[in-house]
């Protein structure tokens, strides 16, 4: 188990992160949510021991973090992190024996993986020759080349089509099978609405939503209703409860304050003619995300 | 295997075994090659038509022998074997030692017997070492005739050989001691060239190894599964262990380039001394350069133990600028100031022997900083003592032990971080911070 215990760092007047408290169990997803410079990347580095926490502890199986532990991490740093002039073989050779692996091993994992992801002619090809995504997939494969424990992913989708995206979210899912504690950051929250059993939302160091994604949802009180029919805006915003009204090409959404304010725009609706959708649906987590981020915004 | 052993076997392997390396060193040995051979290269271009020397022989030994006709066929049959010597007897009547006169001569010799050991004065007036060498053959023939004159033919068959070494002294027109230095002076120039330059390409590699890791951010991932520490040392040590190897292999070029100078090509036909050789290259009188010879190898040695201390004071504080640095550009203009340094160094060191017994000089042999390249040129040019030497040495190492236990906590501090403030800002803020570590 992960376990981060009131972390505080400091860089000399600036809190990057402050009383960060989380704890991941083995076979779990973590997600880390928050805006750029908010600390998500000073919070990775404080769990694989590469910064010191000002105060507070990370604990992992029950001790602190040290080098001893390092070869049962993986870690997929936020920008490329390649050694551009070495081979693909060459490079995961260099990082695996760094993370403890012998020769044969680690050329028996890269190859595995090079198949898994469609890029076995590769093996010989310099670095820089690739291209990002394809860099991007060399990344993924040497942090996980050592079959970690904790897998810690900093924005791993980024660059990244959508069928690739698939390919690593059906890795990261395997990790998870194997009961390997996983914990990445992300831009793009549908991925973690898709796959995460919780999540923490940072903004400014500070930990402003934190839970498992269902109770977040059930707390936040906001719901959408989905609507295509021939309805008049200045109506839809007149109802009490109705905080927004968004049109698109195909349907309406109309934002209420609560889910008891749908029965009141339900009584417009019926009243108007082809309707063929209403649907009331909880907040996304996007809109939970901007809507808590932009609440510290002000508080700030 | 450790991560340690692993790291530096790594970066050794980088340096040493690439294709850069093989070609460097191919190029280092036949460069080496050909400058040790110039002799052999000469004389397989010489027609054999060297301008003939004179020298003015005054016989006083009073056997009764033709002494430069005798001095004449010993040197005809010399001349075929060492190509570029040519030389020639006339006979004077007297010689005073105060008062020579040369003439056309290059050298006056003045035969004296004592009972029947020939004793000979040489005094030279730039006599070529070549020439001097089939002299010095000729006369030991000479001296056979002269100690054979007054025996019997049966005196001579109960002592059937005889092997008294010739008895003579060299007389220079130059002050001996000057020339000496001035010789050491040269070679000291020579030698801080090389210095200089295995030095410069050793800190060199362990800052570009440490700025290629960072400014990919690559060092994330490594540092993230070994310590600051163990990083540092590892870029060190093989980069230090790259300049051991490389001054071994020039050092071995450069006997295996004297062997074949010597004796599979052997212009000299192996009759001919080192002192000998490059006193016929430098136009030098073989004493002084015997003299040179003896004094080199605590020169040498003194030039070896600087290069590897210094070398590991400059890589030290190389490795920690480079961890300062975010990218190659910002690492060229950290490191600029620092290159300043060792180029003033380096120019004392070319410099030294115009300079004479400077007080700056001296100064500058014991600062770290300048030490590793000044100290072996001032040894050799006469500036600085051995005793001058032992001190600067132990400065050396003191400064480097310290060094190392100051920066390493600076290099842990700066190696992750991204920082861009200016210059003497940046190293402020990471000396605060490896205190706050």
């Amino acid at each position: 188990m992960l376990e981060v215990n009131h972390v505080k760092k400091n860089y000399g007047s600036l809190t990057a992160v402050n009383d960060l408290s989380f704890s991941i169990q083995p076979g779990e997803i973590f997600g880390l949510l928050g805006t750029n410079g908010a600390g998500k990347t000073t919070t990775f580095k404080m769990i694989l021991g590469l910064l010191e926490p000002t105060e507070g502890n990370i604990r992992f199986h029950g001790k602190k973090i040290s080098y001893d532990d390092v070869d049962q991490i993986g870690y997929m740093i936020e920008e490329r992190s390649l050694l551009v002039k070495l081979s693909v073989k060459e490079l995961v050779l260099h990082y695996g024996a760094l993370k403890g692996l012998d020769k044969d091993t680690i050329l028996e994992r890269l190859n595995y993986w090079l198949k898994r992801f469609n890029i076995e002619s590769y093996l010989d090809k310099k670095i820089k020759e690739l291209s990002k995504g394809n860099q991007q997939k060399i990344q993924f494969i040497t942090a996980i080349i050592n079959n970690p424990k904790l897998l810690v992913l900093d924005e791993p989708f980024s660059g990244l089509d959508p069928i690739n995206t698939n390919k690593f979210v059906e890795v990261i899912r395997d990790f998870q099978q194997k009961g390997t504690m996983i914990i990445f950051s992300t831009h793009q929250i549908d991925h973690v609405e898709s796959f995460c059993e919780q999540l923490i939302v940072l903004e400014k160091g500070i930990p402003v939503l934190q839970g498992k994604i269902s109770d977040i949802k059930k707390d936040f009180k906001r719901h959408n209703i989905r609507l295509i029919g021939e309805v008049e805006e200045a109506k839809l915003r007149s109802i009490e409860g109705v905080l927004d009204v968004i049109i698109q090409p195909n349907e309406w959404i109309v934002k209420i304050a609560d889910e008891s304010f749908s029965e009141a725009v339900f009584n417009y609706v019926k009243t108007c003619k082809n309707i063929r959708k209403f649907d009331v649906e909880q907040a996304t987590l996007s809109e939970i995300f901007i809507e808590k981020v932009g609440e510290t915004y002000e508080q700030v | 295997m450790s991560k340690f052993k692993y790291l530096l076997k790594y970066g050794i392997k980088r340096r040493i075994g690439t294709k850069a390396f093989y070609i460097a060193n191919i190029v280092i040995f036949i460069a080496l090659l050909a400058l040790m051979n110039i002799p052999n290269i000469v004389a397989f271009f010489d027609d054999g038509e060297a301008s003939k020397e004179i020298v003015y022989v005054v016989d006083d030994t009073q056997k009764g022998l033709e002494s430069i006709e005798i001095l004449d066929q010993s040197t005809q049959a010399l001349l075929s074997m060492i190509p570029g010597a040519n030389v020639s007897f006339e006979p004077q009547a007297t010689v005073d030692p105060n008062n020579l006169s040369f003439g056309a001569s290059k050298a006056i010799i003045h035969l004296t017997a004592n009972v029947d050991i020939l004793v000979v004065d040489i005094y030279k007036n730039g006599l070529d070492t070549l020439n001097e060498t089939v002299l010095l053959q000729a006369l030991s023939v000479l001296k056979v005739q002269v100690w054979a004159a007054d025996k019997t033919p049966a005196e001579l068959e109960l002592i059937s050989d005889f092997n008294q070494p010739l008895v003579y002294e060299i007389h220079t027109q130059e002050d001996d001691h000057t020339t000496r230095d001035l010789i050491l002076s040269a070679i000291s120039v020579f030698v801080a060239i090389p210095i200089f330059i295995m030095l410069i390409l050793s800190v060199q590699f362990v800052g570009v190894d440490i700025i290629e890791e960072k400014s990919t951010k690559a060092i994330e991932f490594v540092m993230s599964t070994v310590p600051p520490q163990t990083h540092f040392m590892t870029k060190i040590l093989a980069s230090f262990i790259f300049l051991i190897v490389q001054s071994g292999l020039i050092f071995i070029y450069g006997i295996i380039a004297g062997f074949v100078s010597t004796t599979v090509l052997g212009a000299t036909n192996g009759q001919m001394s080192i002192s000998e050789l490059i006193g016929m290259l430098t136009e030098t009188d073989s004493n002084i350069i015997s003299s040179v010879l003896n004094a080199l190898p605590m020169a040498l040695f003194i030039t070896l133990i600087f290069m590897i201390v210094g070398g590991l004071f400059f890589m030290i504080f190389m490795a920690t600028l480079a961890s300062m640095s975010t990218s190659m550009e910002d690492f060229q203009s950290f490191q600029s100031p620092f290159m300043f340094t060792m180029l003033i160094g380096f120019y004392a060191s070319i410099f030294s022997m115009y300079m004479g017994d400077s007080i700056v000089l001296k100064i500058l042999g014991y600062i770290p900083l300048f030490s590793p390249i000044v100290v072996p040129t001032l040894y050799m040019s006469g500036v600085l003592g051995v005793v001058d030497v032992i001190i600067s040495f132990v400065i050396l190492i003191g400064s480097t032990v310290g060094m190392y236990y100051l920066l390493a906590p600076v290099y842990k501090a700066s190696i992750l971080s991204y920082d861009q403030s200016p210059f003497f800002q940046r190293i402020k803020k990471m000396f605060k911070r490896s205190k706050a570590i």
